[in-house]
């Protein structure tokens, strides 16, 4: 296993560098630049300042400095941020957008695949309904209501929770319960619907014939086969929760690296974009790595070749 | 239907009932927007700064988040009334003025730094020059262009000692076989003439050490040259001493003392600056909070990127007994509906000055008792490329004006008390009466466009309207070419781009018309005027008068204030005619403020000065029955600190 892990690892860096140069030469692409104002800037200024960050460079040499500068690390300067690097603004925001991506995993996971397993074994009950229809309602309703209704409930009405901020885990519950709903919605649909895939199974079967405690078979037998298509599911669903939402950073006010995806590009901070979409890259190409190598472990006809 | 599924069809309707209870009960308390007990102690004030700001570094700045906290670290000559604006001393105690207005000569109080280091008129020279040296690439150096040379220096303009007025023929034609010239200026006190390269800028800095070869060390009729690059020495500031700044202008400026309460203008702490410069560390982290040395009212106490920053009072402040609240917590949170519940749960005290709210909000906003507004120093206005038909015709553009119902605007879009103009300058702006320019006359319009040449035979062309995506452009936008096809037939194409995209359009010229939103930079008409002069690198509509130049020119010389305004009026009345921008309306600022907040003052220009805040505590208890004065200092007697030689 550990030589086809390494294997896969060298693959990516390929891939890793296409990303990279395409990446680079898109933002380049988009008309305007970082220094552009309202304001005109005298063109002596400017001069200075694109010299500051290699931009009076021809492009092919700033994109071997930007790799040059990469491999040791070293994602370069903000534009927007000036008293910045980019390693500073990732390391200060990826903090609280992994602690957040976390809790909503946990909460997703949680609630997804224990309604799934419920809505599986107490099928066409009304468990099993009110669960789907709640996950067909999570699926369907956005962050951006589910948010501002849980603001409303626990934060402007109860006032047991803060509406909006960061510093404690109270500011984490609701974030979290926003951003991991709609995975759970997810999650439990999948979970239930591969799991009545082998409720009848050959293999279920012979464990209850062994006489086996119902939760041992439930838990054991059908979860372990009924998890496959979720695993698929959850490689790109972490790095997506890894890397941070635009949406649900930006209502709670989390200081995550969320709103970068959007904000960065509109700001033209290169090298801020570039750092996102390195560091967005890595994360899902090494979840999917860990899928597959799921996929072995819970699967006993697929080997590591 | 089974037990199970009644009882889950009403656990639907009872969670329905309490959010619809939760959307009645948080709302309305004694007309309040949320809560008006204040959750935090007497000692700190929460506001919201919307956003982590591009530098708080005074000379680099440009952003009005940044602005905001300058204004609370740092004191500068002079300080703006937290109301009407008028400067008063801060710094300098006391200055005088030469007759023609071009001197100024400043006497500084005695103050120190936060570390206790003496702050002296030499840290204001050090600083002003700094903003200026081009090294330090700061976007607002235009502000302290008025210094004499200042605009030579910041633009690596070059200076040929030895050559005078009478050798500029010969002079131009040599450096012109090496690179294009923007501008030849004579410098008599300099004994000599600067020279401002033009062309691309990409190849600028290689031209100019050619032209400086080439010139320096050259006989040109009786004298020999020599030429070199300016340097800061020339720039119109010195400090003659530690108390005493002597300030020179190319031409007087009527609003200079204005400029100076700006933050530009603003002094940084050389000592610190160099101390890290010493220790070959990035000099710019300066303002990061184990370095930064302040000498305002506050003290940057700590931090937490994109998150908040707190301001702990300086009590080496000079006037630190005037400062009421200790501590001032700023968030950064830009979302409008975010910082809304922020402020309703009472996390924050004010909304803060860069929340801008939607139009939608404004009706149910407007009825609470802490909502405030005040009139902006910004008008919003349609810029006209002037070099593309068919709005290259004084009589089209005017057409257009007029057929804009800008009351309709401002009543059914804006919706937040904008004032309708069709003059650019906003009236009242330090004691400015516009010519008001008629708002809406479709009857004239139509005329006007068939005096152009337009009627059945020739029909008018579509137009091209670009604007930066933004809801509220849209609907504006959208009305606009309601009213243009209903009043004059004319059909309209609307595009909307990306602010950055925008930008760069604006730039090389490639509209018809766009919009533009302008922000005036001091209480003067000049801040709007000067737009459109020739020079002026953000004039987007290609319209160039010499004889406009000159008005505004003639006007500013004027020592006579009220004279100056008169003359001014005429200045934008002639502009107004070949009405190269098509002004709509004036901005508001609409603010949220906690009702126990004192001392908070809204004022044209988003000045937020911490200072002067400080809490009614009678609010822990209850609602009060009083308002109680909020303690501004009097408007300070003009010029009562200025005494004319």
């Amino acid at each position: 296993m550990a030589r086809f892990i390494l294997r896969r690892l060298l693959g990516l860096l390929p891939t890793l560098l296409v990303i990279i140069v395409i990446s680079f030469f898109v933002i380049r692409l988009a008309p305007g630049s970082p220094f552009m104002t309202e304001r005109g800037v005298p063109p002596e200024v400017l001069a200075d300042l694109k010299a500051k960050y290699g931009f009076d460079q021809p492009l092919p040499t700033q994109l071997l400095r930007y790799l040059g500068n990469l491999a040791h690390g070293d994602l370069g300067l903000s534009t927007k941020y000036p008293q910045r690097t980019v390693n500073e603004i990732i390391a200060d925001g990826f903090p609280a957008t992994l602690l957040l991506g976390t809790a909503a995993l946990l909460w997703a996971l949680l609630l997804g695949v224990g309604a799934g397993i419920v809505g599986a074994v107490r099928q066409n009950t009304a468990w099993d309904y009110g669960f789907m229809a709640a996950a067909m309602v999570g699926i369907s309703l956005p962050t951006f209501v589910l948010g501002p209704l849980l603001i409303l409930l626990f934060a402007l009405t109860l006032y047991v929770l803060p509406p909006a901020g960061w510093g404690s885990l109270r500011h984490v519950v609701l974030p979290a319960l926003t951003l991991g709903t709609v995975y759970a919605a997810y999650l439990a649909r999948l979970t239930r619907g591969s799991m009545l895939e082998v409720v009848r199974a050959d293999f279920v079967r012979t464990a209850r014939a062994k006489g086996l405690s119902e939760p041992a078979i439930v838990l054991h037998h059908m979860l372990r086969a009924g998890l496959l298509p979720v695993v698929t599911f959850l490689g790109p669903a972490i790095a997506n929760l890894l890397v941070g939402s635009v949406v649900v950073e930006k209502i709670f006010a989390t200081p995550g690296i969320g709103p970068y995806f959007v904000d960065a590009a509109f700001n033209r901070d290169y090298f801020l974009v570039m750092g996102i979409v390195v560091l967005d890259s890595v994360f899902l190409l090494i979840m999917n790595l860990l899928v597959d190598v799921a996929y072995g472990l819970l699967d006993p006809r697929i080997r590591f070749e | 239907m089974t037990r199970r599924f009644r009882s889950l069809i009403w656990a639907t309707l009872a969670s329905c009932w309490l959010l619809g209870v939760a959307t009645d009960c948080s709302r309305g308390a004694h007309g309040y927007y949320g809560t008006t007990r204040p959750k935090h102690g007497p000692d700190e004030i929460w506001t919201n700064l919307s956003t982590e700001p591009e530098y708080i570094d005074p000379g680099k700045c440009s952003d009005s988040a940044g602005g905001f906290v300058i204004v609370n670290l740092f004191a500068g000559l002079v300080q703006p009334h937290p109301v009407t604006l008028a400067p008063m001393p801060d710094l300098a105690e006391r200055w005088t003025v030469s007759p023609d207005g071009r001197r100024y000569e400043f006497h500084l109080r005695a103050s120190t730094w936060s570390d206790g280091v003496a702050l002296t008129a030499h840290d204001f020279e050090y600083s002003w020059k700094r903003v200026l040296d081009p090294a330090t690439a700061s976007k607002y150096a235009t502000f302290l262009y008025p210094l004499r040379y200042a605009e030579m220096f910041q633009r690596r303009a070059i200076l040929v000692r030895g050559a005078s007025e009478t050798d500029a023929p010969a002079l131009r034609a040599r450096v012109e076989t090496l690179s294009p010239i923007e501008a030849l200026t004579p410098a008599p006190e300099l004994g000599g003439m600067f020279v401002l390269l033009g062309g691309d800028e990409e190849g600028r800095a290689a031209r100019r050490a050619q032209v400086i070869h080439a010139l320096d060390g050259l006989t040109l009729g009786a004298s020999q040259l020599h030429a070199a690059q300016t340097d800061a020495s020339v720039v119109g500031v010195h400090a003659v001493s530690d108390d005493t700044l002597v300030v020179e202008l190319e031409t007087p400026v009527p609003y200079f003392l204005y400029l100076l309460s700006y933050y530009t203008a603003m002094p940084v702490p050389r000592h610190v600056i160099e101390r890290l410069a010493a220790a070959g560390e990035n000099t710019d982290l300066w303002t990061r909070p184990d370095h930064i040395v302040t000498n305002g009212a506050y003290m940057l106490h700590e931090w937490k990127f994109r998150q908040y920053a707190w301001l702990h009072k300086n009590p080496s402040y000079w006037d630190a007994a005037r400062v009421r609240v200790p501590r001032i917590r700023l968030a950064m949170v830009d979302s409008y509906n975010t910082t809304l519940n922020l402020y309703e749960a009472g996390e924050l005290d004010s909304i803060g000055p860069n929340a801008s709210l939607p139009a939608e909000f404004m009706d149910a906003l407007s009825r609470y008792r802490d909502f405030r507004r005040a009139p902006a120093l910004v008008t919003y206005f349609y810029w006209f490329n002037t070099h593309v038909a068919p709005v290259n015709d004084a009589r089209v553009r005017r057409a257009l004006s007029l057929a804009v119902d800008r009351q309709s605007i401002v009543e059914h879009i804006t919706r937040s008390g904008q004032i309708p103009t069709a003059d650019l300058v906003p009236d009242q702006v330090g004691g400015y009466r516009g010519p008001h320019s008629p708002l809406f006359d479709p009857e004239a319009a139509r005329a006007l466009l068939r005096e152009a040449g337009y009627g059945p035979g020739h029909p008018f062309p579509e137009l091209t309207l670009t604007y930066n995506t933004s809801e509220g452009h849209k609907q504006i936008a959208e009305a606009v070419q309601q009213m243009w096809k209903t009043n004059l037939g004319v059909d309209v194409t609307l595009e909307n781009q990306e602010w950055k995209v925008y930008l760069k359009t604006m730039q090389t010229g490639a509209f018809q018309l766009a919009r533009m939103g302008w922000v005036g930079d001091y209480p003067d008409p000049n801040t709007f005027l000067e737009l459109l002069t020739a020079h002026n690198g953000n004039n987007h509509s290609g319209w160039h008068d010499a004889h406009y130049d000159e008005l505004l020119k003639q006007a500013n010389a004027s020592v006579d204030a009220a004279k100056r305004m008169v003359m001014l009026r005429e200045v934008e009345r002639y502009m107004l005619a070949a009405l190269p921008v098509l002004p709509m309306y004036v901005y508001t600022r609409s603010e949220l403020v906690k009702p126990y907040l004192m001392g908070h003052a809204l004022n044209y220009e988003n000045r937020y000065l911490c200072k002067y805040w400080w809490i009614d505590r009678r609010w822990y208890d209850g609602v009060p029955s009083t308002r109680m004065p909020d303690g501004f200092p009097p408007e300070p007697a003009r010029a009562s600190a200025e005494e004319r030689h």
